[in-house]
């Protein structure tokens, strides 16, 4: 029989140039935040881009969905098959992924939206910018 | 807080073994990999041990992702595999508008006009 789950809150939502996981110690360490990115030509592709997302408030077993969105509302990128399993309504758990090939066909405003059990939780915004020449 | 990228080519294969290998840590958490899936991948992942595949890339063209998928022989298990697998893509990808084009060429046949992905995807070592 599964157990109910409780739908957690995001307490933290960082893009950052890499996440790593101390094993000894299980701390998260996020290396670089950023909240635009800046590139010479489109379409290009971010080679490496990592998210940490912390929890507040859940309990259960969650799938978890990140899907990368521009501002129509298109799905462009899709990240699945994160599960985690939540045992303490007063635990933040949090964990961190590093990404690559993340395609960006145009600049603008995009959208990381976040799905827990296929429910849409929250979204987290990023710009995307080309380079003025000379101003690199 | 910016992020600073080169226009960015995945033309190295082993340049995208190294950005995996580089992502390990995190993902042995999940047992999952740490590219972004796009239509291009899904298709990739279906077809990619079939010996007629020669090459897959993706590009994105004015308001439309195109997959472009070069293949030195068409039969039709192999074309029902692509296509039954674009179909289930619609849902997941949904408001991207995304076509997949399927060129047939001889073993021998240079392919570098085909080529000109912003992804490439998968390609025959030969």
């Amino acid at each position: 029989m599964s157990k109910k789950t409780v739908n957690p809150s995001i307490e933290s939502f960082l893009i950052a140039d890499k996440v790593i996981q101390e094993k000894n110690t299980n701390k998260w360490s996020i290396i670089g935040i950023f909240d635009k990115i800046y590139t010479g030509s489109f379409p290009c592709i971010h080679s490496s881009l990592s998210l940490y997302i912390r929890l507040s408030g859940g309990w259960g077993k969650y799938k978890i969905k990140i899907e990368f969105c521009d501002d129509k509302d298109r799905v462009l990128g899709l990240f699945e098959g994160i599960e985690i399993d939540v045992k303490d309504k007063l635990a933040f758990p949090g964990f961190g992924i590093n990404t690559t090939r993340l395609q960006i066909p145009h600049p603008g405003k995009y959208w990381f939206k976040l799905y827990f059990n296929d429910e849409f939780l929250e979204q987290f915004p990023i710009q995307v910018a080309l380079i003025e020449k000379g101003k690199k | 807080m910016t992020d600073i990228i080169e226009p960015a080519i995945v033309k190295d294969p082993n340049k995208v073994e190294a950005c995996q290998e580089m992502s390990k840590i995190s993902q042995e958490l999940f047992g999952i990999r740490s590219f972004w899936q796009t239509p291009g991948i899904y298709i990739t992942e279906a077809i990619k041990n079939r010996p007629e595949v020669k090459y897959i890339g993706e590009k994105y063209q004015e308001d439309y992702l195109q997959t472009v998928i070069v293949l030195t022989e068409d039969p039709e298990d192999l074309l029902d595999i692509i296509f039954t697998t674009e179909h289930k893509l619609y849902k997941k990808f949904k408001n991207l508008r995304f076509d997949i084009r399927v060129r047939v060429v001889s073993q021998d046949e240079d392919i570098s006009v085909l080529k000109r992905s912003t992804a490439y995807l998968f390609e025959k070592q030969i």
